[in-house]
């Protein structure tokens, strides 16, 4: 009896309580308060929608580009606006849709082919999705004022340092995208631990969808590829800001610290959209060539090994840059290395699609075969330009922007297409037209080719890049018009495209009802569209295509006989698994709508807006907003019903509440801490880069009093220690032992931050100096921006444990804020001794 | 987490996780020898850090053995290429067979890497 159409459904919900429970439980709020909502099915939704919105705003702007360029000597844009429009094509297409879109397909997703009912923080995501749209409107809004950033979408110093750029274009980019990259910190936290700990009993690491390995990669390549762009824009804007000069060669800095940073980010980032892209394709080949995917391990291994390469890439940006070609050598050793993974998973997909009895040429196939074209094109220039020699003649010609376009085309648009084209019935419960469909396919992919494929001439040419227009007769000419006659297909194509996705096939499109492709994974289980909470019961798995080998499943977790399958009590919840073997361990119980995460998100975009004009008061008094609203946000953390056991079905029954190592909560209180000493790496990268490209600076020996720097060790460690003694204390049901722990240990963290700026003060260092003695005020001030924020958190603990919400059984707060607060000591302990033993030392 | 655990997904990626440290010491020992002119060599003969990378290379390439050995034998145990009889076998054995094509690859990639030490100059 599964749901076939919307109205078993209706009919089922009249018989059946449980099912009436779980349908109250996850109704969204009506009217103006939906804005509360926090389901990843409504946030997955707007989250779509706007990448979709910011892509057709960097289309406009590539339409306007190739409009410029389509014949010689055009004077319809300025250069200035020329500069501003492709600085923000590629700003926008990077940062505000590919990256976030496929955070927003994985967000509305993974949990429906997980079988779980959310993702672990589901604030979380919303308090992301907010923060994007808000980020990139405000990025956005620049252009309007003619003030938007125009160094390029990679932001190069010197151009974008205060001498040659002193408006507020680069910080509106630094702010904006720095801003933004919070909401890709937040979906990766939040689809790591979703793919790790959510998953359906039964669904070892080995059955998995391919999608959720993909996605698994894809967040741990943010967690560790972001942090050197977000400190990158940090040093960078204090610069701006404040006048430290990291990137200022008069005065130690380096321009080429920038291009390090931005590149260690930038390269797994073109991974980072690659890898969910070739998700889908190992998704949705499969259910059109109707076979399972060839070579799953290797297509695991491919993805795996894939994100590993990704980051051994970053120099082959920066060829001609001047570093000693031993160490090109190696990068462009890795950069051929990494077509090993990348042609295994071409290879799995032709297998696939070989093994199976035939291949139904569906629109959302059409796309995948697209991308697999387009994508090998880009990859057989891409191992021409990871040679060395063949980069020196193309480097910032033509050919380069037709390589980079043939591979983000191949590897994230067109999938993206495909994606839409394949799960949109979840939402709508229609299928897109088939007919359209070809329509927008055979336009865009024709189109595409039309316009890039000459590129390559045009490069070989020697046509460079970013150029707003260039003289008639050097042989460009023709090849331009017709690249631009091609990219006005693909926005035709677009155009097509749009209008069936969000007007056509709503109103007109075939019913798409149960599992409308004859897919094999749970996502189709029931009736289109889905419903807010997954699955009516959280199925048992055994296998990777559980709708395929098990043609009655869908029937047993729509009568609920699996698990969860009522809520009596009215309170949303999911269950937690083990990471690899999957087996039941623990409800969680997940949040209900609330106001504080989009709260939150307005004051992030207030403090981050104002900052760009330096409104430093105003900048305070949104962040007292933010913590107000992260406060009652967490309040109701930690919750612990009696007695700790809910009937999960079965005749089962689990624990709510569990403290320790192995909680959603502690793991993302880790993951977000890998995030951040990532970026504290990459200082202490920065440190060296400076001190190995300056020949007659060396980084000054800050000649002060020892005992100020054995001081403030001395008090970090001591911090520490009486922090875990609180701890402990509240383990032994102490609850004065608790409150006097933490209270002990903050002054002497305060006393210990402080003896590390005495330290520099004492010396004499001014971080307007020299590059040396920024990054040491650097290292001073990230920890004492560690101390604030730890002090928040004690603070915060020290409330809930008034209100009797730490107790022996309730401690994971306490174990949380335990764990930042060691770090902080790690933080302090290191800048020490980079501070004062490095110089030293060296 | 016990790493070289039949289960653990840090065993899996053990392969690469040398590779990653191979890598960074390559670069890191370039880019610091060339800033401070340390002697490196001229092309056609062995300077010391050539050599120190070359046993770098070495040692890499020898931990990587390991982890294909201890990556066979967790197979062989869960039974090789024989149908799984049970979902635990099969766990085992995409477990064991995903380390070890993951080590495969970094065998390649740390040979790639030290292919340029044999023919160029260390500072140009």
């Amino acid at each position: 009896m599964t749901f076939r159409s919307a109205r078993d459904l209706e009919e089922a919900d009249r018989r059946d309580p449980g099912l009436r429970q779980l349908r109250s439980t996850w109704a969204p709020p009506k009217g103006f308060a939906r804005l509360k909502e926090i389901n990843n099915t409504f946030i997955g939704m707007l989250y779509v929608l706007t990448g979709i919105f910011f892509f057709v705003v960097a289309g406009i702007l590539a339409a306007l580009i190739r409009a410029q360029l389509a014949v010689p000597e055009n004077d319809l844009i300025s250069a200035d606006w020329y500069n501003q429009i492709f600085t923000m094509h590629g700003t926008t297409m990077m940062f505000l849709f590919a990256v976030p879109m496929m955070e927003a397909i994985a967000i509305f997703v993974i949990p429906q082919l997980l079988g779980a009912r959310d993702l672990p923080f589901p604030r979380v995501s919303a308090y992301g999705y907010w923060a994007y749209l808000l980020g990139g409107l405000m990025v956005l809004t620049s252009l309007l004022f003619k003030v938007a950033p125009d160094g390029g979408w990679f932001m190069y110093v010197p151009l974008t340092g205060p001498e040659y750029s002193p408006g507020y274009g680069p910080d509106f980019w630094l702010l904006g995208i720095g801003f933004i990259e919070v909401a890709a910190i937040a979906a990766s936290i939040e689809l790591i631990i979703g793919i790790l700990k959510f998953r359906p009993p039964g669904m070892s690491m080995d059955r998995m969808p391919i999608f959720a390995w993909y996605m698994l990669v894809f967040g741990f390549m943010i967690l560790l590829g972001f942090p050197p762009l977000v400190l990158g824009d940090i040093l960078l804007e204090v610069e701006r800001a404040f006048d430290w000069p990291f990137y200022d060669a008069d005065r130690g800095g380096d321009p080429l610290l920038w291009q390090h940073l931005f590149w260690l980010f930038g390269h797994p980032e073109v991974y980072i959209i690659f890898l969910p892209g070739a998700g889908v394709l190992s998704t949705v080949i499969p259910v059109f060539a109707r076979a399972p995917l060839a070579g799953y391990v290797w297509v695991v291994l491919a993805a795996v090994g894939t994100g590993f390469l990704s980051f051994g890439l970053w120099v082959h940006h920066m060829y001609t840059t001047g570093i000693p070609v031993m160490s090109l050598s190696f990068f462009s050793a890795a950069s051929l290395a990494v077509a090993i993974p990348s042609g295994i998973q071409v290879f799995a997909w032709i297998a696939t699609i070989w093994s199976g009895p035939g291949v139904l040429f569906r629109a959302p196939m059409l796309y995948a075969l697209g991308a697999i074209f387009i994508f090998v094109a880009g990859g057989l220039t891409g191992v021409m330009v990871a040679l060395v020699p063949v980069d020196f003649q193309v480097h910032d010609t033509y050919f380069v922007v037709a390589h980079f376009h043939y591979v983000l085309f191949g590897g994230a648009v067109m999938p993206v297409f495909a994606a839409l084209h394949y799960w949109t019935p979840l939402v709508t419960g229609r299928l897109m037209s088939e007919t359209l469909g070809r329509w927008s396919f055979g336009l865009i992919f024709l189109g595409f080719n039309v316009a890039f494929f000459p590129m390559h001439l045009t490069g070989l040419r020697g046509m460079p890049r970013r150029v707003y227009t260039y003289p008639a007769d050097l042989g460009w000419d023709w090849l331009n018009m017709i690249s631009s006659i091609g990219a006005y297909m693909v926005a035709a194509g677009v155009a097509v495209f749009l209008w069936d996705w969000l007007y056509w096939h709503r109103k007109h499109g075939q019913v798409a009802g149960y599992n409308p492709w004859n897919a094999g994974t749970l996502e189709w289980h029931s009736v289109t569209p889905s419903t807010n909470f997954s699955m009516r019961s959280v199925p048992i798995v055994s296998s990777t295509y559980p709708l395929w080998d098990e043609p009655e499943l869908g029937d047993r977790v729509d009568r609920g006989e699996f698990y969860l399958p009522d809520s009596p009590d009215e309170r949303r919840k999911t269950l937690r698994t083990g990471s690899v073997m999957g087996e039941p361990r623990q409800v969680i119980f997940l949040p209900h709508p609330a106001w504080s995460p989009i709260i939150a998100a307005i004051g992030t975009a207030t403090f981050f807006g104002l900052a760009i004009f330096k409104l430093w008061w105003l900048c305070a008094a949104a962040a007292l907003v933010i913590i107000i609203a992260g406060i009652i946000w967490m309040w109701d953390a930690e919750p612990l019903p009696a007695p700790n056991r809910y009937d999960v079905g079965r005749g089962e029954t689990l624990p709510v509440h569990i403290n320790g190592a192995d909680t959603h909560g502690f793991w993302a209180m880790a993951l977000l801490l890998i995030f951040d000493a990532a970026a504290f790496v990459s200082l202490i990268f920065s440190a060296l880069f400076l001190w190995t490209v300056n020949r007659d600076l060396s980084p000054p020996v800050p000649e002060a009093e020892p005992g100020w720097a054995l001081a403030a060790a001395g008090l970090a460690v001591l911090a520490s220690v009486f922090f875990r003694l609180g701890a402990f204390a509240n383990r032994r049901g102490s609850m004065i032992g608790l409150v006097l722990g933490p209270l002990a240990g903050l002054p002497a963290m305060f006393a210990s931050g402080g003896a590390l700026m005495g330290s520099l003060f004492d010396a004499g260092i001014s971080p307007t100096e020299n590059a040396f003695s920024a990054v040491y005020w650097t290292f001073a001030g990230w920890t004492g921006f560690h101390i604030g924020v730890g002090t928040i958190f004690i603070f915060y603990t020290l409330a809930r444990a008034l209100a009797g919400k730490v107790t022996p059984e309730r401690r994971q707060s306490v174990m949380n804020v335990e764990l930042f607060w060691h770090f902080t000591t790690g933080l302090a302990l290191v800048s020490l001794i980079m501070i004062h033993l490095w110089p030293r030392v060296i | 987490m016990n790493v070289i655990d039949r289960d653990s997904l840090v065993g899996m990626v053990a392969g690469p996780l040398v590779w990653g440290a191979h890598f960074l010491t390559c670069y890191i020992a370039i880019a610091v020898a060339c800033a401070f002119e340390f002697e490196t060599g001229g092309p056609g003969e062995w300077g010391t850090v050539k050599t120190i990378l070359l046993a770098v290379t070495g040692i890499a390439l020898a931990l990587i053995a390991v982890l294909i050995l201890l990556a066979w034998h967790r197979w062989m145990q869960a039974g090789g290429f024989e149908k799984p009889r049970d979902s635990t076998q099969a766990r085992h054995q995409f477990m064991a067979v995903g380390g070890l094509l993951l080590c495969f690859l970094s065998v390649v990639a740390v040979i790639y890497a030290a292919v340029p030490l044999f023919f160029l100059p260390a500072c140009q």
